[in-house]
C-alpha cells in the first residue's frame, strides 16, 4: 500500500507538526500547499531521526511541495501550471498512476462561476495528459477550494467527481454528443457530523444568509480505473499529529496549532496482480 | 453574373495574435537549440463556461522533450473574431511581476487586456522578460543537459 498525505499548511511554519504526521501515518507521499518553511528545512527535519524522504521538486510549479520515501525519478512532473503538478508515478513492481495535485484560487479573490469554469480547463488539462499517458489511473488531490457539491466539481464539463462508485464505474457519460470520464468523490462520504472524523476539512462562520460552517474543500478524486485500487476506509481526515490535536476542543481546525485547513490521508494498493 | 463583393475583401492588414505568438514561440527554440520550445495549444470551446465566451483560446507552453515532453502552462490567450481586445490569463507569479510594471488595470481574476497589437506585444515582452520565465526556463536546460 502507497499512502498519501495532502495538507494545505495554510502559509504556517509547521515542518514539525508535517514530520510528525508523515510519520504517525506512515506517509510515502507528502504534498502540501501553502508551506511557509523552505523546502531544505523541511526535508532535513522529515530526515532528523530516520533518513527516508527525498525532495521532489515540481519545475515550473514551486508552490506545492512533494516529498517521497523513493527517488523523484519515479515521481517527475508531466504537466504544470503554476496551481497543478501533475507527475506520473512509476515505482518498480507497481501500476503507473498520474497524480494531479491542484491548488486552486480562494473564494476570496475568486467567484464561484470563475471556479467552475477553471474546473472545465482542469478536466481538460487532465484529460490531455491521460490521453499523453496512454491510461485514466488517475488520483486528483489538493485543496480545490470548493465542496463536492459546487458546480465546478459536479458538473461533467468540469471534473465530473460523483458520489457513487458505482455511478463512477460506468466509465464516462455523454452530454451533448461530448463524452466526459468521471471521477469517484468519496469525499461526500465524509461530509458532515455524522461521517467519521471531523464534519470537514475547513471551517468558516461568517454573517451571512448563506454559510456551510463547514466546507471540503480538500478533497481526493479517483478515476474509476483506480477503484478497486482505493478503499475508502483508507481515507480520513485527520485531526491529530499522534502528539497533539489540529483541532479545539469544538471540533474546528486550530490555527494556532496546526492549519486552517485539516490534512487528508490515502492508501492505494498498486501492487501488479502476479 | 454581378459581382456584390467588395474589392478590398482579401486585404489582410493585421496580423493576428496567433501569428504573433506563432513567431514568438518558434524564436524560443532557435534560442535554446530546441531543448525548451513552445507550443501553442488551442483550446475547443468547452460548454457555457468557456473563458468569457471568447471562440478562440490558445494555451503557450513551454515543453522539453528530453524531459519526457514536460509541459508548463505559461500563459493562455483569449479573443473573439474581432482579435482584439486579447484577453491574457497568467501563470500568478508572472501576474504579480508585470502588472506593477505595466499602466494596464488587471480585470477580473487578474486578467490582462490588450486592446490593441501595440499592447499586446507589450504585454507578450513582459511575460517573456519575467523572472519566473526566465527561471523555468532555466531550470528545464539544466535538468535536460544534466
Amino acid at each position: 500500500m502507497i499512502s498519501l498525505l495532502f495538507w494545505n499548511v495554510g502559509r504556517l511554519s509547521r515542518r514539525t507538526l508535517i514530520t510528525r504526521l508523515a510519520r504517525a501515518n506512515d506517509a510515502d507521499v507528502i504534498l502540501l500547499a501553502e508551506v511557509a518553511d523552505k523546502p531544505i528545512e523541511l526535508l532535513k527535519e522529515l530526515n532528523k531521526t530516520q533518513t527516508s524522504y527525498f525532495f521532489s521538486p515540481g519545475i515550473g510549479n514551486t508552490k506545492i511541495l512533494a516529498f517521497t520515501r523513493f527517488s523523484d525519478q519515479f515521481f517527475r512532473p508531466c504537466w504544470e501550471t503554476d496551481r497543478l503538478t501533475i507527475r506520473r508515478m512509476r515505482l518498480p513492481g507497481l501500476e503507473e498512476i498520474l497524480l494531479a495535485v491542484v491548488h486552486f484560487p480562494s473564494k476570496l479573490h475568486w467567484s464561484e462561476r470563475s471556479q467552475a469554469m477553471e474546473c472545465t480547463e482542469l478536466g481538460a488539462e487532465i484529460r490531455k495528459e491521460e490521453e499523453r499517458a496512454g491510461h485514466q489511473r488517475t488520483i486528483l488531490v489538493g485543496d480545490l477550494n470548493m465542496n463536492p457539491f459546487e458546480s465546478g466539481t459536479v458538473s461533467a464539463v468540469g471534473l465530473h467527481a460523483v458520489m457513487d462508485r458505482r455511478i463512477a464505474r460506468e466509465g464516462s457519460r455523454v452530454v451533448q454528443g461530448r463524452e466526459y470520464p468521471f471521477f469517484y468523490n468519496p469525499m461526500w462520504g465524509l461530509l458532515g457530523d455524522g461521517s467519521r472524523g471531523p464534519a470537514g476539512t475547513f471551517f468558516h462562520r461568517h454573517a451571512e444568509q448563506e454559510a456551510y460552517f463547514w466546507n471540503m474543500f480538500d478533497q481526493v478524486l479517483v478515476r474509476p480505473a483506480l477503484l478497486d485500487r482505493f478503499d475508502f476506509k483508507d481515507l480520513a481526515i485527520l485531526d491529530d499529529t499522534g502528539a497533539e490535536r489540529l483541532v479545539k476542543e469544538s471540533g474546528v481546525p486550530d490555527r494556532d496549532v496546526g492549519s486552517d485547513h485539516l490534512p487528508v490521508l490515502f492508501r492505494l494498493n498498486l501492487r501488479v496482480a502476479a | 453574373m454581378i459581382d456584390l463583393w467588395p474589392s478590398e475583401l482579401s486585404t489582410v492588414d493585421q496580423r493576428s495574435p496567433l501569428t504573433i505568438l506563432k513567431e514568438q514561440a518558434s524564436l524560443l527554440g532557435e534560442k535554446t537549440q530546441n531543448i525548451v520550445i513552445a507550443e501553442l495549444e488551442y483550446t475547443p470551446p468547452a460548454g457555457g463556461w468557456r473563458q468569457n465566451n471568447y471562440p478562440f483560446k490558445y494555451g503557450f507552453l513551454l515543453t522539453c522533450p528530453a524531459l519526457g515532453n514536460y509541459r508548463f502552462g505559461l500563459f493562455s490567450i483569449a479573443y473573439d473574431i474581432e482579435m482584439y481586445p486579447v484577453s491574457f490569463i497568467l501563470d500568478s507569479d508572472v501576474a504579480e511581476e508585470i502588472i506593477e510594471q505595466t499602466h494596464l488595470e488587471p480585470g477580473m481574476n487578474g486578467e490582462l487586456k490588450a486592446s490593441n497589437e501595440e499592447e499586446f506585444i507589450e504585454i507578450l515582452k513582459r511575460i517573456f522578460s519575467s523572472r519566473k520565465t526566465a527561471r523555468v526556463i532555466r531550470a528545464l536546460l539544466s535538468q535536460a543537459k544534466s
